[in-house]
Formats: C-alpha cells, structure tokens, sequence
C-alpha cells in the first residue's frame, strides 16, 4: 500500500504519519522519489505475495513533496511486469468450499495464544531475504537497483562517518555529502529503505568501517525519541566496537531541511567521531 | 421486500456448532442461530470485538472496533475480483460496531452502496466489556456509565434511529428485526440474499444480563417490545419503499415491556408516560407511511 506521509502537527511533511503505526505488522519502506515510489511498489507486492512473507507492505512517501509535484518516471512495459509479478494465490483459501472445517472455533497456533505473534514476527523478518532477492531480480529485469534494498549506500567506499536519514531528505542529503566529499570530508549517506524490518545486519557489518552514524529522524515520538535513533542503536548494543551515534531531528512538522544542514550534520559526526564534544540531539 | 413464511418453512439445518461465551439466555447467540440458518454456509463471517455469541461453520475474518465496514467492503471487492460473488460477505456486529464505533466505515460502505451483508445484534450497550451505554441505549436505560442517583435518572437521550439513518444513504434494504419474530427474521435473511448491493438488518436482541431480566424470558420481552410499537418491525427500500411487517390490531402498554428490566425499574409514572407517547407518535408516523407504502427521507 502507498501510504502518503504528513505530520500530526498540521498537513506539512514529516514521517509521523506512518511511523505511529508501528504496531500495524506491516512491512514499511520510506522512499526518497517518484521512480523510487513506483519500483519499491512493484517490487513490495512481489515481497508481500512470496509464500515465505504473506505479509502487507506499506511503501511511504512525503506528502505534498512527492504527492503534490510532478517527476518524470519510467514506467516499465506491463507485459514485462506481468511476466516478473504473476498473479497472487492465497494459501490456504479462506473461501467456505475450501476451507478446513477443522479450523472453525480454532485459531493459528494450537491452542498457544501467543504463537500467532510468534509467527507474525518472523515472516515479517523474512522481509529482509526476500527484498534482498527481489531487488536482484528488479535490476536484472528493470535495469534498476536501490542498494540492496533494505539500505541504499551512497558514497560510502572511503567515508569514517555515515549520515542516516529516509525520505526525500535523503536526496538533499547526497547533494550535501557530494559537496562535503569534494572539500575532503569523509562522510557519506546510508539511506535506509526499510524501517520494519531494520537492517540490523547491514548496519553491524557498516560498523566494522565506520566511526560514527548520523541519524536523522524526521519524526519523533514524544517523551521516547526518534524511531531510527533508538533502534539503530538497539542493533548497535552488542557489538564490541561501538561507534558514535548523533540524534538530529530535522524536518518535523514540514520544516525545509537544506543542504547546508547536512553539511552542518556531516561536521558534527566527524567531529564527534574524532573524540570531540558534541551534544547528542541537535533539533536542526 | 421480504415474503412471509411458515414456522414450517424454517431451516432445518444448524449452522452454530458452539455457543461461544454465550450467557444463559442470550438474545445475541439467538439471533446468529436465526440468521445463518436462512445464510447457510457459503459465507465469510466478519467480526469486531462484540460479546462471543456463538461460533459458525463459517471461515470467519476479525477486526478492529472501527474497521467493520472497511473489511467486509475489502472482502467484498476482493471475492467479485476472484469470481466469486457467490460468497456472502457478511459482518455480524453488535450495536456499539454499527451505531457508534463502527458507524463512519459502515456509513462509508453503505454511501458506495458496496454488495455485503451487516446483520446487527442490538443488545442496546456495550454488554461485552460490562453494560456500558452505547447510542443504541434507550432514554431511562440504566446502564454501568448511566446510574441511578439523585442527578442521573438513566440515559438522558434517545436511541438513535439507526435503520432510517441507514435509509438515508439510499441503500436497497435497511431491515429490522426481533429474536421473538423468527420467521420474520428468516424470511428478511433470505431475502437479502437475492438482491446486491448494502444491506442491512438490524435485530433486537434482548440481554439479560445488561437488561436485568429473568433469562428464562428472553422470548417474552423481545415480543413485547415489537408488540408494544417499542422495536418495529419494518423494511425500508432504496430509502422510500415503506412496509411494516407486524401490524397489531392494538399496540401493547410499553410498560409490559419496561416493568419485567430491571434497568428500568427506577422510572416513574411521568418517564413512562414519556416513553409510551414516544411509542404511540412514532407507531403512528409509521402506519401512514405504510398506508403510503412510501418514506419520506
């Protein structure tokens, strides 16, 4: 499902929309342009519809920035579509001539309130593996590709320091990080794709590189923190290196964030990263 | 409209194989035993959270408090893009799901006019979670949230008039029903299973626990309230095409119907004239259109 994101605070962008519906048991994947959004919902129902997810997808993006303006996007052949996205069986049927009777009066889980949540959880990690596979077979089908699909890096080949952020932000971003990269300044974007589930594992292999994160969250919840923040660094607890991480909230209630932000973001990381004092959260 | 049937034309075939939590005269669990006779088996049920009446030889799907209306047009969609409209989509839901909760999905579903089945089973409150008042409830109904006290003599305000509510979004059938009518109620099911689009029956079902009466007299109370022009029993078509199903000689005095609930005990001689002229007006509102086989909406 493509879900148009606003705040809470007034119609102005921000993520709050989707990130307070957590709970739902989606998948969630926050896209940074219109091409973007058209390929991650191509590929988002081929993940939902595999036998190993059976899973919704909600795919978010800004509102008003992506909703309200006009890009020019390649829209694939729907013949070649069709041959790469077959049509969707639904196993087990739940239609009355199909289905167990033995069902009636019984839920998933033999008796065990808790296993339907148990079984919840892990098809929605299985996410994860299927993106990954999906996103091969885009590019290979398509010709395009946004990393590996959980995690877009950008720049990252000598960066020490990582700025994280979702969105179209994501995009002035890498107009920032081009411009930091020319001045000598190690630090590149991962953009993350998928929030639910979170690529704890390619954010703890990234570790092994890198002095420093950046997450920029464009939502927060109140008296909790910022979404990304707190799980990146949930990921993060049980490494032994454990590199900086800064919070920076940044476009909440529809605020422009500029590129001069980012390179003020991408300053504080380094600093940060070299042993400097930096105060953790930075409202930009 | 619905055609009359016999005692004798009632289904044989049982389609409740449990009673669920049902309590000791449960006027809810009768009226899904009722209506899935007439439904049979080629059915989805939907479910919102409501008291566990009973549990059907149906796959059933369940949602959230407010998603009734939004599921059962999600299944509906979802069965004609699979060719198979012969599948019901049916919501079975309590008052809270369908007068207030529930009301802006189904409002919404019944404005697109979408093909799915809502059978109501109004226990007039939120009986599940401990009698607490719904828009369901009843002027002077004592319920957990409208106490009896020097300040409080019951629920201050009228039950809303859901069926015409329903009948103003133009919807081919908007029904009323009682668990004491049971041909009535059937021939209404079956019926709405030979037209498309909304439709909707919504079927007193007394409670006795959140009533307070004798559970042996579940029967009893839901005929006196029909029989007292208290709980109509009438079809509306499109939102014009009138026809009142039960048309006593005389109506009943309401207080035959308030005296054996206790939730009503508290009422005085004025409240219950109150009621009774409430009764008496609209049963007369409702002759004439009869007599006009026609609304005005």
């Amino acid at each position: 499902m493509a879900v148009v994101h606003r705040g809470y605070k007034g119609m102005q962008p921000d993520h709050s929309d989707l990130m307070s519906q957590q709970w739902t048991g989606w998948g969630h994947q926050y896209v940074e342009h219109a091409q973007e959004i058209l390929d991650s919902l191509l590929m988002a129902y081929k993940v939902a519809e595999d036998a190993r997810v059976r899973i919704p997808i909600a795919v978010g993006y800004d509102g008003y920035v992506l909703s309200y303006t006009a890009e020019p996007v390649e829209i694939p052949d729907q013949g070649d579509v069709d041959k790469w996205l077959p049509p969707y069986k639904p196993m087990p049927s739940v239609l009355p001539d199909e289905v167990d009777p033995s069902t009636f009066s019984r839920g998933w889980g033999g008796g065990d309130p808790q296993m339907p949540w148990k079984i919840h959880h892990e098809a929605v990690l299985k996410i994860e593996e299927v993106l990954k596979e999906t996103m091969d077979s885009f590019e290979k089908t398509f010709g395009r590709r946004y990393g590996n699909g959980m995690i877009e890096p950008y720049k990252m080949e000598d960066a020490e320091c990582a700025i994280i952020a979702m969105g179209t932000i994501a995009g002035t971003c890498k107009a920032a990080v081009d411009k930091m990269q020319a001045e000598g300044k190690k630090v590149g974007l991962i953009k993350l794709r998928s929030f639910i589930p979170f690529p704890v594992n390619d954010f703890q292999a990234w570790t092994k590189k890198l002095d420093g994160f950046a997450v920029v969250d464009r939502s927060i919840c109140p008296g909790k923190g910022g979404p990304v923040f707190g799980k990146l660094r949930d990921s993060l607890y049980d490494l032994e290196k454990k590199p900086v991480t800064l919070q920076f909230h940044a476009g909440l209630g529809g605020k422009e964030v500029r590129v001069h932000d980012f390179e003020m973001i991408g300053d504080k990381i380094l600093k940060a990263a070299k042993g400097g004092t930096v105060e953790q959260v930075t409202w930009v | 409209m619905s055609e009359r049937i016999t005692r004798a034309q009632i289904p044989m075939s049982e389609l409740t194989i449990t009673p669920g939590s049902a309590c000791q005269g449960c006027g809810a669990a009768l009226a899904a035993r009722l209506a899935f006779k007439a439904l049979g088996p080629n059915v989805i049920r939907h479910g919102i959270p409501c008291c566990p009446d009973s549990v059907t030889q149906t796959p059933r799907v369940g949602t959230v408090f407010e998603g009734g209306g939004a599921q059962l047009t999600g299944t509906s969609r979802a069965l004609k893009a699979i060719g198979r409209e012969d599948v019901l989509a049916v919501g079975f839901y309590g008052d809270g799901g369908t007068y207030d909760i529930g009301f802006q999905g189904l409002s919404a579903a019944a404005e697109r006019n979408e093909n799915i089945i809502v059978i109501t089973k109004d226990n007039e409150a939120y009986m599940n979670t401990g009698n607490q008042r719904s828009g369901a409830t009843p002027k002077y109904a004592r319920t957990s949230t409208n106490p009896i006290g020097p300040r409080s003599r019951g629920k201050p305000r009228p039950k809303k008039n859901i069926p015409f509510i329903f009948a103003a979004h133009y919807v081919p059938y908007v029904g009323t029903a009682s668990v004491g009518f049971p041909e009535d109620l059937i021939a209404k099911v079956t019926y709405m299973k030979t037209i498309k689009g909304f439709r909707m029956l919504i079927v007193q079902s007394p409670c006795p626990v959140g009533w307070r009466f004798d559970p042996a007299k579940t029967i009893e109370i839901a005929r006196a309230s029909v029989q007292s022009g208290i709980w109509p029993l009438y079809e509306i078509m499109d939102g014009k095409t009138f026809k009142l199903n039960y048309k006593p000689k005389e109506l009943k005095p309401v207080t035959e119907y308030l005296s054996p609930q206790a939730r009503f005990r508290h009422m005085t001689e004025d409240e219950i004239a109150d009621i009774q002229e409430t009764a008496t007006a609209n049963w007369e509102n409702l002759l004439k259109a009869d007599e006009m086989g026609r609304l005005t909406l």
